[in-house]
């Protein structure tokens, strides 16, 4: 399975949700992939930076997180960015989360790991699949 | 006193096929509960037990260092507030 997360995702494996849990268990045992947004990446350290964060730990995140093969960073590209343009113009939705959704879309993913509510209006409209809990 | 390098202990084989490493060895080699060994037979009445040293898979450690950083339990309504200021 390949998933594209969202911020929420991240938040819910920090709070060791056991759903996020046996997801990332998925991922360690090689049967699924995660692809984060940039945008993901920025808000969640936004938020250790503003709650002060040392920057070494958030430089060591990064450094893990560049190693790994099975949760991979999808750079914000000019399909990804034109792709987002389109879906937030078309459902009227932030730029956020239709960088988000576009994310997911372009690299493919079979679900969004998402619980915002402009993102879960998109999956009424058929644009993308959801899981969340 | 200098520690022998060589130990042996004489263990007596349970109903199922237990046996309990004497406490000293486990010490010795670190060995706690669920820990992972591994067990080779030589076929020839040998039987040796060796410790397996766990390493982290590089998903794991990236868990760990998302894990350890300073977030609010409120972390996702903030950023909920941030992304649809723009509305």
């Amino acid at each position: 399975m390949k998933y594209c997360s969202d911020t929420w995702f991240l938040l819910e494996l920090y709070n060791k949700s056991d759903e996020a849990m046996k997801i990332f268990e998925e991922v360690i045992e090689a049967k699924s992939k995660i692809i984060i947004p940039t945008i993901s990446i920025m808000e969640l350290l936004r938020i250790a930076i503003t709650r002060g964060e040392k920057l070494d730990k958030i430089e060591s995140l990064i450094k893990e997180l560049k190693a790994t093969q099975k949760v991979q960073v999808a750079v914000l590209d000019e399909q990804i960015a034109m792709e987002a343009a389109k879906i937030s113009v078309s459902y009227s939705i932030p730029s956020i989360d239709s960088i988000i959704a576009a994310t997911h879309a372009i690299t493919n993913c079979d679900f969004l790991l998402a619980k915002d509510n402009h993102i879960m209006g998109l999956q009424k409209k058929k644009y993308l699949k959801i899981k969340n809990w | 006193m200098k520690e022998e390098k060589f130990v042996s202990k004489i263990v007596k084989v349970g109903e199922r096929g237990q046996i309990v490493i004497p406490k000293a060895m486990r010490k010795r080699e670190g060995i706690k509960p669920k820990s992972i060994v591994k067990i080779i037979n030589y076929g020839t009445g040998n039987i040796i037990i060796s410790k397996i040293y766990e390493t982290k898979s590089p998903e794991e450690k990236f868990l760990e260092a998302l894990q350890s950083l300073k977030i609010p339990k409120n972390a996702w309504q903030i950023i909920q507030g941030e992304r649809h200021k723009e509305r």
